[in-house]
């Protein structure tokens, strides 16, 4: 059994795995540019049935546990009399409700984003840089679906679990993928199989599993483009207490460049993998272009 | 040269081209269902170079005269306060937008627009209420629209920069385009019809449509579209030309893919770059991906349509 990295270890890790400067120092887009224009013409020779499958929770507009911040919507125009119906949304992408790609300037690390710039960069303004319009032309690649509780045998992690290397090494021989550069990683923790039997809860309090901060040495060694989840990535909250923020979102998004997918819904894909036999598939993703946002509402789709 | 249709020709238009019933009498996803598995998988193998082109405008948070709401983005935390809160520095924010109308990238739901009443399949309008949408909200389009996409470049057609704000364009220039372009429109392909106004725009600043006119498609062309078996309509304008010229049917276009045909319309996108990726690669078909947003009850959603070559 794995032993939790002190926090001595997780800031020597930081250091190691640390991807600034790679692709220039101007960089914006981190570990996108893994994803070439033959990576997504070879995840494109994937698609072998049609069978698509939305990776997207609904948006939530009904406040609860998990979801403080409802999605409002407003209509301006319903039904008769006239013939048009128009309506208004608004919402707060970040936290546990919504499925959303997270922009690399979401999180700081001493002061600093993805590639050593200035958290100064965002202000009321919005960001300068690292904002989540680097995306605007999509992420196409090849995805594929480490599927923990599959590889542990069990319905889905209990709050707070951490998932180690070995798990990731179990599951990427299940799926025989051999995860590698340019790949778009999902890990399920089977939160929303979980939600569906037990209800919603406060993950803020009681905690969602994620990937131990030992991961991050397997996610950078294996070079992936983005890192998504249907919890947030990290355990929650910080196994480091008042010591140490959530290491994987620090890790990967300023350490490395990572963009990460939070609050996805796995469960249909955990379900069509099975039934593929096939933990591979053509993975796409098209954020808005919010020049200046921190974050996009996304509906990833995988595509057999 | 076809001569303009009436307005009761294009009335009578309305019902020949329905497609209600075609999938049932619950259907409330229109020719999204031409949309099979096989030509997903067969829109992916038109995958070559690997090149992708974003078909949308940045969302549009600068008021225009096309741009009367614009998208408000606000900061909820920013870089300068994140220390303040949080063992972990984050900042995060919120954007509010109203989906529809000239300026944003956005794929019409079926509830959008009504005839007499019916929205598509013969729902009524009040399946919209305050609530939002109970009948074909932008949420039948959740699974994401993967399919072949293909571009009619009617500028490059006509060897102009852009469509003047009064062209409108006939069922011969889409024959001619399809021609000159070397492809041919078919079931459950993704249609975009570009008329270079976001080129216009660039040039020569924003205009309001519903004041100084788009080119778009006449009405002519609707025996074209429904003919061809198109599952969604997508154009740089709003497909349809403005002003219609006819007294009751302000958007016919509009009126009759939404309401008689079940066709989604991916209103104001951006297909410049589209325009040069074709051209350049002498290929005017490509594997479409949009993945609207899952918004329950919607009437709309924002979209990042993408084509790969």
């Amino acid at each position: 059994m794995a032993t939790r990295l002190t926090v001595n270890e997780v800031k020597s890790l930081y250091e190691k795995i640390n991807n600034w400067g790679r692709w220039g120092k101007e960089d914006q887009r981190g570990a996108l540019n893994f994803i070439t224009p033959q990576k997504r013409a070879a995840a494109a020779r994937l698609v072998e049935t049609g069978q698509i499958v939305s990776l997207s929770l609904p948006l939530s507009t009904e406040s609860g546990p998990e979801n403080p911040q409802p999605v409002q919507h407003m209509m301006l125009h319903a039904g008769p009399p006239g013939y048009a119906s128009l309506d208004f949304f608004a919402i707060a992408p970040h936290g546990m409700a919504f499925t959303h790609l997270d922009a690399l300037c979401h999180v700081f690390w001493q002061g600093q984003m993805y590639n050593g710039f200035s958290e100064r960069e965002v202000g009321r303004f919005g960001a300068r840089r690292c904002a989540i319009d680097v995306t605007r032309d999509g992420i196409m690649s090849r995805g594929v679906l480490l599927d923990i509780p599959r590889v542990r045998n069990v319905e889905w992690l209990e709050p707070r679990e951490p998932i180690y290397p070995e798990d990731l090494d179990a599951a990427d021989k299940l799926g025989n993928l051999r995860v590698s550069e340019g790949d778009v990683l999902l890990i399920r923790t089977g939160r929303h199989k979980r939600r569906a039997a037990k209800g919603p809860w406060d993950p803020r309090r009681e905690g969602l599993p994620g990937l131990d901060a030992s991961c991050l040495e397997w996610l950078h060694e294996r070079r992936i483009a983005v890192l998504g989840c249907d919890a947030v990535s990290d355990i929650a909250p910080s196994p480091y207490g008042a010591e140490m923020g959530l290491p994987i979102h620090v890790g990967t998004l300023v350490i490395q460049g990572i963009h990460l997918i939070d609050n996805a819904d796995l469960e249909a894909l955990s379900n069509a993998c099975a039934k593929h036999g096939r933990y591979e598939f053509l993975f796409s993703m098209a954020p808005l272009i919010l020049e200046r946002g921190t974050a996009s509402p996304v509906n990833p789709l995988a595509l057999f | 040269m076809a001569s303009k249709l009436t307005e009761q020709e294009v009335n009578n238009l309305l019902e020949k081209c329905s497609n209600w019933g075609r999938w049932g009498k619950d259907d409330q996803r229109g020719a999204l269902n031409y949309i099979t598995d096989e030509k997903r998988a067969a829109a992916a193998k038109l995958v070559r170079t690997g090149q992708a082109v974003s078909l949308a405008l940045p969302l549009a948070t600068v008021p225009a005269p096309d741009n009367p709401t614009p998208v408000m983005h606000l900061m909820q935390q920013t870089g300068f306060d994140a220390h303040e809160v949080e063992l972990l520095p984050y900042v995060g924010d919120y954007f509010a937008i109203a989906p529809h109308g000239l300026a944003n990238t956005h794929l019409d739901a079926l509830c959008h627009v009504f005839h007499r009443g019916k929205m598509y399949n013969g729902f009524d309008a009040t399946e919209v209420g305050s609530h939002g949408a109970k009948k074909c909200a932008i949420d039948v389009a959740r699974e994401g629209v993967i399919s072949r996409g293909v571009l009619l470049d009617i500028p490059k057609l006509k060897g102009v920069q852009w469509l003047e704000n009064d062209v409108k364009i006939t069922a011969d220039d889409l024959d001619a385009a399809e021609k000159d372009h070397r492809v041919t429109v078919g079931e459950g392909d993704v249609l975009f019809v570009r008329t270079g106004r976001a080129r216009r725009r660039k040039s020569k600043g924003a205009w309001d449509a519903f004041q100084a006119g788009l080119a778009g498609l006449a009405a002519d062309c609707l025996p074209w579209l429904h003919q061809r078996k198109i599952a969604v309509l997508g154009s740089d304008g709003v497909s349809d030309a403005v002003p219609s010229g006819y007294q009751q049917l302000a958007l016919p276009i509009h009126t009759c893919t939404l309401v008689y045909m079940g066709v989604h319309l991916i209103d104001n996108a951006d297909l410049d770059a589209l325009s040069e990726a074709c051209a350049r690669s002498g290929r005017y078909e490509f594997q479409f991906v949009m993945a609207p947003l899952v918004l329950t009850q919607g009437t709309a959603s924002p979209v990042n349509p993408l084509a790969l070559f």
